[in-house]
Order: structure tokens, then sequence, then C-alpha cells
């Protein structure tokens, strides 16, 4: 049955859709970038290698188990290890639902106790419902240019406006560090209220909280850190890992995810790994797949595969639950106690 | 079978709209598009050779956008004299109730936005767009309930004023 919404729906997507840019600048650029590309594909490769090495080393640096920001490491590179900059003032209410670490990026996310961390893209795979704030550090340099126009504690910021109630701050309070406060206030998944639209007063109140969480945020003596109850193993030849993330409303319900890319012959794609306690109760439909596994413990692992050209050739999902088994392990030090917290 | 050149020729606006419709931003959509049709050639052959090459193309499209980082469709304000410049509609001026839609579909989550799109612009079943998706089609039911659940805030809303 077709409603009202669906329709209007409908609608708006194929105005969009009439929006397109011209297929013909398109071609050219296309012709023009292979034209530019040719003579220097030797050089990309070796560059994506490189790239590659970086964000597993971080990663390792981040997932493994322990902790491996020894003592000998620079303060930077702790900073990219760990959640080494804390926000001193939260708009009341919120507790802290997740955390993500991608080689040297890290966030984390606080929302509403109601708010409900669901999944995104590949990058930003954690998004929240309601009242949210996410703190976000990168390794980089803001770019240079006029444009920076916010004082974030002595460092010149750039403020950025994604939607009408979410707003983004952006300043780099070290050299080599990239810090990002994103604010959202609205009705689930960030989206609109006609009040929202039609006046500025929500998205003021937005910027001001944004602005006042990253004047507040500081280096973190005690450096938080996201600890899993499991982590990379010994992982199998051709799996390099991408990233750990947690969630959850409290430390009983957490979820945790790890990312890995795949290699296989000339191809690689990404799998989730998605962990879950003993206590976890597959839906019915769940049990008819193959990409669910029972670990030893009563825990379960779901895996799941991100293949940005379909039909390349993936192993079998019970062969992938199979080599994800073995290529996790528990975490000694895990330490899920911060969900739910301020 | 076609050349590279000729699908890519005669495809390009109907990926564009696609593109378009998925990430609300047609400079966006332009850099998806093209990041795409770079990868689609090298694999022409195997690509060209199958049933429906449009069909795998988008869905290339699809999960080029779902992995897209960095680049995010923002416009970004100036900040000043204390004040700060939202551009925000005017309700005095003419306030498309398509607009209001397109704000909601543009922030919703990545993969929930991408299911809102195959189901009401690419008319695809749940069975399909799990397929497109790499998930189980109870995980695109879940996806279209929360994204439907946002998507008609504004009814409730309106709805709830109008009972006062």
């Amino acid at each position: 049955m077709t409603d009202k919404t669906e329709v209007l729906i409908k609608e708006t997507l194929h105005r969009q859709a009439d929006r397109a840019p011209d297929a013909v600048a398109l071609l050219m650029r296309i012709e023009a970038r292979q034209a530019r590309s040719r003579p220097r594909r030797a050089v990309l490769v070796g560059a994506t290698a490189a790239v590659a090495a970086l964000l597993a080393v971080g990663a390792v640096l981040v997932a493994g188990p322990g902790g491996s920001s020894g003592q000998n490491q620079s303060a930077a590179a702790q900073h990219h290890s760990g959640f080494a900059f804390q926000p001193h003032w939260l708009p009341a209410g919120l507790v802290e639902k997740a955390r993500q670490s991608r080689g040297a990026e890290t966030s984390r996310l606080w929302t509403t106790s109601e708010g409900v961390v669901t999944e995104g893209g590949e990058a930003d795979w954690q998004f929240a419902t309601g009242h949210t704030i996410r703190l976000s550090t990168q390794p980089g340099s803001m770019p240079t240019g006029n444009n920076h126009t916010i004082d974030i504690n002595g460092h010149p910021g750039k403020v950025t406006s994604l939607a009408t109630t979410v707003y983004e701050v952006t300043w780099e309070p070290e050299p080599g560090v990239i810090l990002t406060v994103r604010g959202a206030d609205g009705q689930p998944n960030f989206s609109y209220t006609p009040e929202h639209t039609q006046s500025p007063a929500e998205g003021d109140k937005v910027l001001a909280d944004v602005l006042r969480v990253a004047r507040s945020v500081q280096p973190d003596d005690h450096d938080a850190r996201i600890d899993p109850q499991i982590t990379f193993g010994k992982l199998p030849q051709g799996w390099t890992p991408l990233a750990v993330g947690v969630s959850g409303d409290n430390p009983r319900n957490s979820d945790t995810q790890l990312q890995v890319r795949v290699r296989t012959g000339s191809y690689d794609f990404i799998a989730f790994l998605d962990w879950q306690p003993s206590t976890y109760r597959p839906k019915p439909d769940v049990h008819a797949n193959d990409n669910i596994g029972k670990l030893p413990d009563g825990s379960f692992l779901l895996v799941g595969l991100h293949v940005d050209a379909p039909g390349e050739p993936t192993p079998p999902m019970k062969t992938m639950v199979q080599m994800a088994s073995q290529a996790i392990q528990e975490h000694p030090q895990a330490d899920v106690s911060w969900l739910g917290t301020p | 079978m076609q050349s590279f050149e000729q699908f890519a020729t005669e495809r390009a606006a109907t990926l564009l709209r696609y593109a378009t419709a998925l990430t609300c931003d047609p400079d966006l959509a332009q850099d998806v598009v093209q990041d795409t049709l770079l990868r689609v050639q090298p694999r022409w052959p195997r690509i060209g050779a199958m049933d429906a090459p449009l069909a795998y193309v988008k869905r290339m499209v699809t999960n080029e956008y779902l992995s897209w980082r960095r680049r995010k469709a923002v416009r970004e304000i100036s900040t000043g004299h204390g004040g700060v410049e939202v551009a925000l509609a005017d309700p005095a001026t003419d306030y498309d109730e398509r607009d209001a839609m397109l704000a909601r579909i543009a922030v919703l989550p990545p993969k929930q936005r991408a299911t809102v799109v195959l189901r009401y612009y690419d008319n695809r079943t749940d069975a399909e767009i799990a397929e497109i998706l790499g998930c189980r089609s109870g995980t695109v039911r879940s996806h279209l309930s929360h994204a439907m659940a946002a998507l008609r805030a504004n009814d409730v809303v309106t709805t709830v004023k109008e009972g006062r």
C-alpha cells in the first residue's frame, strides 16, 4: 500500500535526480583523469601500499591486547593510539555510547540515554539518534586559507553546518592533530522537524553546545582507551586490521565490531566481525544464515562482507566465520565500563 | 558486447541521476560515479559480458557511496562578529514539502538512505536490496522501518499540533 509519505518520498527523489550534473562533463572528467593517471600508475600503487601499511600499524597499536602505547612513544603517537583528548563539558544528560578507532583516527560518541547507536557506512558506522556529540581525532593539518574564522583556545578553527541542526567544528590543537566535534539535536537519525527548519533557535543552541564542547577539550592524562571484549589475534594471510568499535547502552549489552581488509588474489574486500556475548539471542532468520558462528565460550560472531564490486569471488560465509573465529581473541584487559556513563 | 565507452556514454546520465538521488548532492554524485566508472573500466570484459551490466554498476555506485570517506555534502559557513550565518529556509517563501522531505532523507544514516533510494527511486524488492547491500532481508526491513519512522516525523509533529 502506498501512502502519502511514500508518494512524497518518490516525488522528492525523482526531483532530486533531475538535479544530476551533466553527463558529458562527467565523461570529459573521466577521460582527463585517465590521461593523467596512466604515467603515474606505479607511483599510486606504491603510495596506496604505504597508506595501507600505516593504517595497519595504527590499528594494531589501538587494538592490541593490553595496549601498545609504550613509554617510548611520542606524545603525538599516544594521542593517535588512544583517546588522548577529552571534553570537560558536555550538554546535560549525555552519556557515552560508542568508541571507534580506525588506524590513527578515533572517535567517541555521547548521546542521550534513550539515543540509539545505529550502523552507518563503512567509515563512520556509528551514528546515533537524538541529541548527540561526537569527538573525533585524526592526524593531519588544517588546510591553509582564510576561512578559519573561529577561535578554539587560541587555535583557528572552522565551523561547518551539515544540516540545520547538525554542526561540526574542526581545529588543530597541536601540530599534526586535527580534532572535530560534531553536534546534532533532532528527531531520530538527525532528521528535521518543521520547527527546526523554520527557526534558527535549535540550530543556534546546537552550535553553541558544539563550540562549548570544543573549547572544553583538553589532553587527557588518563588516556581513555578502547578495550573491547575481543580483539585481533593471529590473522590469516591477506587479512589486515582496519578498525575496531564498541557501542552500547551499558557494559552489559556492549556490541563489539572489528573490521578487516581481506585480500584474495588480486581483489580485496572488507569483513565486519560483530561479536555478541552469550546472552545474545539471534533472531530466527539469523540462524538460517551461514554468517553467524557460536564460539566455544557461548558468545556469537556475526560476519558481514562489504564488497565494492559485487560478484567478485569471496570465500563462502561458513569459511569466513571459521576464519574469523580463529582470527579474534579475548581481550585480557577488556574494559567497557565507560558505556552509559557521562 | 558493447564497449566500455559505449556503455559509459549511454548510461552516464542514468547513473548520475541515481547517484544524485542517493547522495543528495550533485557534486558528490559526480565524484562517486566517476570513481565507479574508473574502476569499472579495467573489469569491463567481465562486467560487459553480464546479463545486466547497468544493474551491476549501480550496485558498485551504491557501495562506492557507502564507503565514501571524508568528502561530505557540507556547506561551510562563516562566523564573525559574534554571529553565524545560518542558511535556513525562510517560512515566508514558497517552502516546498519536498524540500523538507529531501532534508530529512539527506541526514539519514547512509545504509538507511540507500535502502530508501533503492526502494522508492529504483523500485527494488527487499531481497534485491539485501543483495545489493550485502545484508539480510530482515536488515533491509529494519533499515526501512527506522528510515520511515524518521521520514514520517514531520507528519507526527503536524498531527500533534493540529490535535491541540
